[in-house]
């Protein structure tokens, strides 16, 4: 039984692989640079009885899917649904329990030392937080220029680490002045445009946006989105968005993956997403949240009841029918498949099997 | 309107914090009064001054800072004026609070159960431990949380960031306060338990006729659940007034901007998100420039006098119920829908 479910996610997979995009057409703009197969990774707890086998988080529970060259890929879904987890996954930051993770068709796993660390050049983040993620004791342009440091060490003076330092600085839209200040003096949204700033000076081509802006007010979320949007199209850069702002997401994403408990529920592009959601957890998260238009007319809101459940041990069947309205008893019985509804557009429930 | 609508009443309310890098404007002239049973909005960027309004609204404000001027009346009594004796029994009496980070304002190594309990007891004298625990278990139940029996037993981090924050309304709840003031209820919260929260609060204000002051930095959480909206700038009150006329007429420079830098959830994609240019300035320097707006650095339609001159809360097209602290305000007046 857990084999033929393998089996079919490895299925899935291969629908989702960069294979039948490529075929369809879409030439150098749809390169696949990054690509996540059958991915699993579970945390195992304590052991509670020596006689049990210890129980096991399953935090990212059999997720595939391909970034694309040069687009923006979104990623939502509620805290603990496992999108940081696989972000980590994505920059080697954690290894996953099963799958892999291939940059350019080629695994990440097997590769050297030297190879890894080259990749990480190539692959960035962006964190959430802009006051935990600087150190409050180094100067912005130590900061800013402290990943050079560690990989162009040899190749780079101190006048041509400094220079490239000033030069991202005012790329971001900071003044020179920055490079002698502490993090402290900055404002939120100032603070994240130097963890920007640290995050492109390797040039890097893809850059992962962990909740990157979910911590600003919205008019200065205005406007590093509109900083990401420009740095995106001067330097053709890929961009991996996790948020849980739907608005922010339908701002900056070409395709979109709805994850729930740990597996990507729903994926296709921006428009069909928000024209045509089919899984009804997609329609529950666009349904709550508010706008200002909805508030005014004062339409009902669909509120979905309950919380997202403990994502040990998960039992078998769809993992959101103790929310989900449409519930059947097949949703009990056997895990939904993931299949393709239109073209480019995924969606893994039993509504539409 | 009659007078004994107004359940609060606040006048002039300035509060300062003298820091050791120099003085701060935290809150300067705010007026304004709350009907009952209203929900008022107070939105604003972070250190706009919404939550030092919040405690100082309660007289809780702490050194550094302090409250300068003013009066804040609480069905006509002025709480900055009575003794600290009964201002406590006010405080989580007939005035409760909800806090940003339930997570942290709970006890970690006691139950929630004895937590809530504790208030219980502390509000109604002489009410005894079983009592006390019916009424808590009731409290849990109006909340909505599932199998309050059980759940009293258990400890804060037992509870997930939804439900944790239900157990802090229900404490709110405790002493069946008149007036409630809710400080970021949902910051921590993901949209769909947002949602939850809010229809929860809302339906307070319709059962128990509590009144609520929501704040938060979200306008369209506002343009659900609130009555009344007030915008606040760098610890000024910039526009204030009736919700559906805030929200379809925005006439001041600020209140627009927020309302434009959302990303939107239907309609046209936009290539770029329009901004307010420049970032709040460092309220350290707000006390320095005394003159001119507030806003005037980051306003696009700033003129001469901006700069000069100070700018009186003007009313919008005689509504009587939406003002504006601006000198264009009749002119930036349905500028947009």
């Amino acid at each position: 039984m857990v084999f033929a479910q393998i089996e079919l996610t490895v299925a899935a997979a291969s629908i989702l692989g960069c294979v039948p995009a490529n075929s369809t057409g879409a030439s150098m703009k749809h390169n696949c640079i990054l690509e996540a197969k059958n991915v699993y990774k579970d945390y195992p707890l304590k052991r509670k009885n020596l006689f049990k086998k210890p129980e096991v988080v399953n935090a990212v529970r059999g997720v595939s899917f391909s970034l694309f060259n040069e687009e923006t890929f979104g990623l939502v879904g509620e805290s603990g649904c496992g999108k940081s987890t696989l972000s980590r996954l994505l920059i080697m930051l954690e290894e996953p329990t099963r799958g892999e993770v291939l940059y350019k068709g080629k695994s990440i796993h097997e590769a050297s030392r030297q190879e890894k660390n080259q990749l990480r050049k190539k692959v960035q983040l962006v964190l959430q937080d802009p006051y935990l993620s600087l150190p409050a004791w180094m100067k912005v342009g130590n900061i800013v220029g402290d990943p050079l440091n560690i990989h162009e060490r040899k190749t780079l003076t101190k006048s041509e680490k400094r220079d490239k330092i000033l030069n991202i600085l005012s790329e971001v839209g900071l003044e020179e002045s920055a490079f002698e200040r502490y993090p402290l003096t900055f404002s939120a949204g100032q603070r994240q445009m130097i963890n920007i700033a640290r995050a492109i000076i390797l040039n890097p081509e893809i850059v992962i946006l962990d909740e990157a802006v979910s911590a600003l007010d919205v008019s200065v979320q205005a406007s590093i989105l509109n900083l990401f949007a420009d740095l995106r199209e001067r330097r053709k850069l890929t961009y991996l968005l996790i948020a849980h702002d739907i608005g922010v997401v339908r701002h900056m994403c070409d395709r979109i993956a709805v994850m729930y408990l740990g597996r990507i529920v729903e994926l296709g592009k921006n428009k069909e997403i928000f024209s045509n959601a089919l899984h009804p957890y997609t329609h529950a998260l666009l349904n709550a949240v508010p706008t200002i238009k909805a508030g005014l007319n004062d339409e009902s809101v669909e509120v979905l009841t309950g919380e997202v459940p403990s994502p040990i041990n998960i039992p078998r069947g769809c993992s959101f029918r103790s929310r989900c309205s449409k519930a059947m008893e097949i949703c009990k019985a056997s895990d939904p498949k993931w299949g393709e509804f239109e073209k480019g557009h995924f969606v893994e429930c039993h509504l539409y099997t | 309107m009659k007078h004994n609508d107004i359940i609060l009443s606040v006048r002039d309310l300035k509060v300062r914090f003298f820091t050791r890098r120099g003085i701060v404007d935290a809150l300067n002239d705010i007026t304004f009064d709350l009907k009952r049973k209203q929900i008022l909005g107070i939105v604003g960027e972070s250190g706009s001054g919404k939550s030092v309004m919040a405690l100082a609204l309660l007289n809780l404000v702490e050194k550094p800072g302090k409250i300068l001027k003013g009066a804040v009346l609480f069905e006509g009594r002025d709480l900055l004026k009575i003794s600290e004796q009964e201002m406590r029994t006010l405080r989580g009496g007939e005035i409760s609070m909800i806090f940003p980070d339930p997570m942290s304002a709970f006890d970690p190594t006691l139950t929630v159960g004895y937590q809530v309990m504790e208030t219980i007891q502390r509000h109604h004298n002489s009410i005894t431990k079983k009592d006390a625990q019916e009424m808590a278990i009731e409290l849990f139940r109006k909340v909505k949380i599932p199998s309050p029996e059980k759940r009293l037993d258990e400890f804060p981090a037992m509870f997930s960031g939804g439900m944790i924050q239900r157990v802090m309304i229900a404490d709110a709840l405790s002493s069946n306060p008149k007036f409630i003031i809710a400080d970021n209820p949902t910051q921590a919260l993901d949209v769909t338990i947002q949602a939850q929260i809010l229809e929860l609060i809302n339906e307070l204000r319709n059962t128990f006729g509590t009144t609520i002051i929501l704040i938060t930095n979200s306008l369209p959480i506002l343009a659900k659940y609130a009555d009344e909206i007030m915008v606040l700038y760098a610890g000024r009150i910039v526009e204030h007034g009736e919700k559906n006329s805030i929200l379809r007429n925005p006439c001041h420079p600020y209140t627009q901007g927020l309302i434009e830098s959302i990303p939107r959830v239907s309609g046209e994609r936009l290539k770029r998100l329009k901004t307010i240019k420049g970032f709040s300035s460092d309220r350290l320097q707000t006390e320095i420039k005394s003159e001119g707006c507030i806003f005037s650095e980051r306003c696009k339609y700033a003129q001469d006098i901006c700069f000069r001159q100070s700018p009186d809360a003007a009313l919008v097209n005689s509504s009587g119920v939406h003002f504006s602290k601006c000198f264009l305000t009749n002119d930036l007046s349905h500028g947009k829908a």
